[in-house]
């Protein structure tokens, strides 16, 4: 008798059932079947055919009572991310597409006619002077200037499609 | 067609809980208590499973009230009791219970004629 409540207890704790709870069941079970046993009756006959299987019938009965713990979570399958936290995120990302594409502005239309925002042409290319770069200094600048630009429009465009996203997911958490 | 003995398990897995509300509204049990209480009316649970996890049920469900207290003799034991909404819910599946039994009867009742003919 005290085996079969001994597995039922190792099932609980295996559970993670509190120990408050465990010991509470496995006290009260204990008595019943004590008694059982006194008045001549088996197990079986308590128990019915859970007598045979202390594990799943320690298992249901917790579960049964609500006291097992939920599992965690597992990888893939985590807990969608709050509202709060995807509308930050989504409106981080807009403000940061939104500089991005000011910034860009000003590297292709602010840059010819004073200091330039990327750095000082001498210190990108040795040349005649620092206030005379030369035409095939110019052109190169104005190369690098229209890559960065494109590089800086692509990654605003990926912010802002990230903050679409996120504000689509925060309308509606049903969709994928 | 299922078994004589598979359909009165899954009959009685129905209606067990009905049966526990019914013994406990007769007065406070412990677990032992009520299968004895069950068998003095002619139902044993052999075969049908234990008791204890629709115990759990019932009480997670909020249709039974539980204490401890001393038994007879014994270890101080946990008492079920039925839930003022326990009692409500009995009502309500003994009178489902018999509406289905009263249906059921009376699809059953030729046959049983033309067996005892």
């Amino acid at each position: 008798m005290s085996e079969f409540v001994d597995q039922c207890r190792a099932e609980w704790r295996r559970l993670g059932v509190p120990d408050a709870i465990t010991n509470e069941m496995a006290a009260d079970l204990a008595a019943d079947l004590d008694e059982a046993a006194a008045d001549g009756v088996s197990a079986e006959e308590v128990l019915g055919t859970a007598a045979f299987d202390p594990r799943g019938f320690a298992a249901s009965w917790a579960s049964e009572r609500g006291v097992v713990p939920a599992a965690p979570v597992a990888v893939g399958d985590r807990a969608p991310a709050r509202p709060t936290v995807r509308l930050v995120v989504a409106a981080l990302a807009v403000v940061a597409a939104l500089a991005l594409f000011v910034a860009a502005l000003a590297l292709v239309f602010g840059g010819h006619g004073g200091e330039s925002v990327v750095a000082r042409p001498d210190s990108i290319l040795p040349g005649p002077g620092p206030t005379d770069p030369g035409p095939h200094h110019a052109a190169l600048l104005d190369a690098v200037r229209f890559i960065a630009a494109l590089a800086i429009i692509a990654i605003g465009a990926g912010l802002a499609t990230l903050a679409w996203w996120s504000w689509r997911r925060w309308r509606s958490p049903t969709l994928a | 067609m299922a078994s004589d003995e598979g359909r009165r398990t899954r009959l009685l897995r129905g209606a067990l809980d009905l049966c526990l509300l019914a013994v406990l509204s007769d007065g406070p049990a412990y677990g032992y208590e009520m299968t004895k209480r069950l068998r003095a009316r002619g139902l044993s649970v052999v075969g049908e499973g234990s008791i204890y996890p629709l115990l759990g049920r019932l009480e997670r469900e909020g249709l039974v009230e539980t204490y401890r207290a001393a038994s007879e003799g014994g270890p101080p034991r946990k008492y079920y009791r039925p839930s003022s909404e326990g009692l409500r819910a009995l009502a309500a599946g003994v009178a489902e219970w018999r509406a289905a039994r009263n249906a059921i009867d009376a699809v059953l009742a030729p046959v049983e004629a033309e067996v005892a003919a």
